[in-house]
């Protein structure tokens, strides 16, 4: 318990002691390359086949391009979720699998009026496409359901620039030590779906059953939906000398088709992500 | 105080992204009661032959709630249940618990029409080939091919296998294929095979599916067309045997033949199960599947409770030896290979 103290104290000073000086932060612009790995836990329901929440366990993977300019953030992305849906109720386990691909593309303009060198505030919008192939073998014939859904949203991140200065410390003040100057950029990021467009199956589901990919899209339904979910994300960027940056984030996705939906859709996911940002240019 | 703002700004999000339980609808109740009832729902709003089979749901509701208390044991819940999906009459209907396996035995409405020992005996004889699913020799001084398919379940039908078939048999005056207690699988090994006896597209049959809570909330009817190909043909006539255990994609198979002047069908009704099923999942777990489209046939009717044979023959099982209905179709291939359906 006293080391866990000692080492809380430890962490207390370094971010007290931390002086920001703005005008030496490095150029955080330009053209960058990103790949983040991580996991991701959640929950999902599709009314149309179970009323039960299974319990989301996915690797996530995604690759993402990003152009930061003075004025304007740009974000391409590519990422796909994938694992095992799982519930466990009255002794018996239940397992379905699931893969989900999400292109997602971003622009965000500076806000210059209420922003300045270490504080950047960023509006803008989002568009993505979201596919989600469900595979639960309890279902039999109905075990495949694939559902796509696309968002267009609006964005708001904030950026906060800190940086930590190199300088002499002593451990316990017993122990010398030189701490190293470090370049971190905290990033929050808030997106609200404004309209979202649903389609999959909407009374039944015929899953993997039938003969032809007709009789299973006339089960589709194609249905818009306003503020439908949130996807936040939590991000702390350290930035190298040499523009490259390591990124660790949670982030977290929620959507729904309504409460009100015959074949409601709802899920969540907390994706825990661990990111490598290379500077192309 | 830009930190500040920022750290009111992580707090929000932070903040929503707890948020979920509130923007979630609550868990559904797992109870006998609400089991029971989710079920019947279900079976009321998506099933899709209650009209068709003049089934009065709600009467059935009427008769099966009192059994229902949240005091009864699982077991006693899952007999009930399955006996109220029983009333549908249905193969394709079943309940599964970790215990029990509900179901509806369509092989039961009629007689046994197969004999498989005697058809080893003399029809396929010691030098029978098996390929793939397919078992297989000539009958009748090799003017007739005899194919028993006994599941579409085992595999998915191969070009190979087929072009293997027709190549050995090509010769012959008609081709017998057994689907006799062929309880159904794949039906996409329906078109595989039906593909080989045409040389243009076919119109097998339409497919609809529920769409709505109302009993005739179907989408528009969907043709389902086998398309033609340039692979090895079957130029000859086809007898295709069937009986009240060939069910599902056997039915498929059997329904399809309709579409053909040089396909017949031989031996008892089919067992049906010409729905398509959808499988679901109660509050408890247990899943449970029924059907939830409708199959409508090139003759605009819908066969749901089996397929008419062309010619109904019951295995005679006085005979000696013999499978009169195996000889029946033989005897129609062979003469002078002329067809005419009922």
């Amino acid at each position: 318990m006293k080391r866990y103290f000692l080492i809380f104290n430890l962490l207390l000073s370094s971010l007290i002691y931390a002086q920001i000086y703005e005008n030496s932060f490095p150029e955080y612009k330009g053209n960058y390359f990103g790949m983040d790995l991580g996991f991701s836990s959640g929950l999902v329901r599709d009314l149309l086949t179970s009323p039960l929440f299974y319990t989301s366990s996915l690797a996530y993977v995604d690759f993402n391009y990003l152009h930061i300019s003075e004025k304007n953030i740009f974000e391409g992305k590519f990422a796909n979720h994938s694992g095992i849906n799982s519930k466990f109720i009255n002794d018996n386990f239940y397992i379905g699998f699931q893969t989900s691909f999400d292109f997602k593309f971003s622009w965000l303009k500076y806000l210059q009026t209420s922003s300045d060198e270490s504080f950047k505030n960023y509006l803008g919008l989002d568009v993505d496409n979201y596919s989600i192939i469900r595979i639960n073998p309890e279902f039999m014939n109905a075990a495949s359901s694939i559902d796509n859904i696309s968002n267009f949203a609006i964005v708001y991140q904030a950026k906060y620039n800190y940086h930590r200065l190199e300088k002499e410390k002593k451990f316990l003040g017993l122990i010398k030590y030189k701490r190293k100057e470090k370049f971190y950029v905290f990033s929050g990021k808030l997106s609200v779906p404004i309209i979202s467009m649903y389609y999959r199956p909407s009374f039944t589901n015929p899953g993997n059953a039938t003969l032809i990919e007709n009789a299973v899209f006339n089960a589709y339904s194609l249905k818009a939906k306003a503020f439908s979910g949130l996807n936040t994300e939590l991000a702390v960027f350290r930035v190298l000398p040499n523009g490259n940056m390591f990124k660790y984030a949670y982030s977290w996705m929620f959507a729904t088709n309504g409460k009100n939906a015959f074949n409601r859709l709802e899920f969540s996911h907390h994706i825990f992500s661990l990111g490598f940002v290379f500077k192309i240019n | 105080m830009k930190f500040k703002i920022f750290s009111i700004i992580l707090m929000f999000i932070i903040v929503f992204s707890a948020c979920e339980k509130i923007a979630f609808d609550k868990k559904a109740e797992n109870s006998n009661i609400s089991n029971f009832n989710y079920l019947w729902e279900q079976v009321n709003q998506k099933y899709a032959f209650l009209e068709y089979k003049n089934v009065d749901w709600d009467s059935i509701y009427v008769a099966y709630r009192p059994l229902i208390s949240n005091d009864i044991s699982e077991d006693s819940l899952f007999t009930v249940m399955g006996k109220m999906l029983n009333e549908l009459k249905d193969g394709h209907v079943n309940l599964i618990s970790p215990f029990n396996i509900s179901r509806y035995d369509i092989t039961m409405l009629g007689p046994v029409n197969i004999n498989m020992r005697l058809i080893k005996e003399n029809y396929l004889l010691d030098n029978y080939y098996s390929t793939g699913s397919f078992v297989h020799n000539f009958i009748r001084n090799g003017d007739i091919a005899y194919i028993r398919y006994s599941s579409f379940a085992d595999s998915q039908i191969t070009d190979y296998e087929l072009d293997f078939l027709i190549e050995k048999y090509k010769d012959t005056k008609g081709m017998i294929i057994d689907i006799r207690q062929n309880g159904g699988g794949y039906v996409t090994n329906v078109p595989m095979l039906l593909s080989r006896f045409t040389h243009e597209d076919t119109k097998i049959y339409e497919t609809q599916i529920k769409t709505g809570v109302g009993k005739d909330n179907f989408s528009v009817l969907e043709d389902v067309i086998i398309k033609s190909n340039d692979k090895k043909k079957y130029n000859k006539n086809l007898a295709v045997l069937i009986d009240r255990g060939s069910y599902s994609a056997s039915s498929f198979f059997a329904v399809s033949t309709y579409a053909y002047d040089n396909i017949f069908l031989v031996g008892d009704y089919t067992g049906g199960g010409l729905g398509l099923p959808n499988g679901g999942q109660l509050a408890n777990g247990w899943p449970y599947r029924f059907s939830i489209t409708r199959t409508i046939a090139i003759d605009g009717k819908n066969y749901e409770n089996g397929v008419k044979p062309d010619y109904y023959i019951i295995l005679n099982p006085n005979l000696n030896a013999i499978d009169n209905v195996i000889e029946f179709a033989a005897d129609k291939l062979l003469e002078n290979n002329k067809i005419s359906k009922l």
